[in-house]
């Protein structure tokens, strides 16, 4: 039951109140919404409990190269914290996320093919509002869509 | 293009005078697709600690007069609230519209009765929580911890105790709009003569 990772070397912190925070209901309609009127691909976008929200889930009926399928699993907090993960038949996994993190960027980025908790890279979307974020993540998601490949994924910037 | 020229400051790029990236490409393609009004109002929608009219603008990539006119239209309409700091207002989602938006979500997807056994499961698990970890609230719960890893387990269960106290509250405020309305009392429909005489002409 003890924190893994970096060891004992951390310095305890003040204020461990909120890493994440309560999961904003409305915004993961919204983002729910937002995905299935702009990706294609989504074949069912659902909440896993609609009365009490945690996560929702798109499923998409390809996925990023081989892969015949895959899935975002999403959160997003009422203080603007958030996490979309990534995840394929191939078990390949990788997440764009905002929160919180020892020892990390609050916007990071854990890559594939494990999407692994540590180390993380710097997440290459910089914008902050629900219909910005989603927009970003889809686009990200397309490119390596579009391209084939989990490569690039995390550059804000498409090759030519 | 014309909020553009304001985009640079609003997020930060790594390099600066880069080509278009996914950040730049995003804000363009929601100007593109939305209205000044339908911006401001997604901005605030989602603003529950009070902002000025100013931040809200940059968020919404609008001029701060947009903002404030459309800010001021919401008022009205009960969707935002306001508070005075200083000089300044700020603004924020009111907690009636939390509620409303929430309870029309839930009624448009769920009986009265299938809400009503949600909320009984919802009360059940807080019990659960309190009972497993000894503790009566998610606060006391974080104190009693040492969480700076929203990845860590511990930190899953205190959102999701977080997340369920206020499902919990919103959905027996959407019950009870549920059970208002279906009695006829809010809209005057109901058989009684004491509901307010605001529309004579209401289908009886």
């Amino acid at each position: 039951m003890t924190e893994r990772g970096n060891g004992g070397s951390r310095q305890p912190q003040a204020d461990h109140r909120e890493v994440f925070g309560p999961i904003d209901a409305g915004a993961l309609r919204e983002i729910r919404d937002l995905f299935v009127d702009a990706e294609p691909l989504v074949k069912s976008a659902s909440l896993d409990d609609p009365l009490n929200p945690q996560t929702l889930s798109v499923e998409l009926s390809d996925g990023v190269g081989s892969a015949a399928s895959s899935r975002f699993d999403i959160r997003w907090s009422l203080s603007g914290n958030y996490a979309f993960h990534y995840t394929d038949q191939q078990n390949r996994d990788f997440r764009f996320d905002c929160h919180p993190k020892p020892d990390a960027p609050t916007r990071h980025f854990h890559p594939p093919p494990d999407a692994s908790s540590r180390p993380v890279e710097p997440s290459c979307i910089a914008v902050r509002d629900v219909p910005l974020v989603t927009r970003a993540v889809r686009q990200r998601f397309r490119d390596a869509y579009d391209r084939e490949t989990f490569d690039g994924i995390n550059d804000a910037e498409n090759p030519p | 293009m014309t909020d553009e020229s304001r985009a640079p400051n609003l997020y930060r790029t790594d390099g600066g005078d880069e080509p278009p990236d996914v950040n730049e490409a995003v804000v363009a393609e929601w100007v593109e697709d939305t209205t000044p009004f339908e911006r401001v109002h997604a901005i605030v929608r989602r603003t529950y600690d009070p902002e000025s009219a100013g931040t809200i603008a940059e968020r919404a990539r609008v001029s701060p007069t947009t903002a404030r006119k459309h800010l001021r239209t919401l008022v009205d309409a009960g969707e935002v609230t306001t508070t005075q700091d200083g000089g300044t207002t700020l603004y924020r989602r009111s907690e009636t519209a939390i509620v409303t938006e929430h309870a029309q979500a839930l009624l448009d997807e769920r009986t009265p009765e299938e809400i009503a056994s949600g909320i009984a499961e919802m009360k059940t698990t807080v019990r659960e929580w309190r009972s497993e970890y000894d503790v009566e609230s998610p606060e006391e719960f974080a104190r009693t911890l040492d969480i700076a890893d929203a990845d860590s387990e511990h930190a899953g269960v205190l959102t999701e105790w977080r997340t369920t106290r206020r499902n919990l509250a919103l959905a027996e405020a959407a019950l009870a709009i549920e059970e208002a309305s279906r009695t006829g009392h809010l809209s005057g429909t109901d058989t009684d003569d004491e509901g307010p005489n605001s529309d004579a002409s209401a289908i009886v």
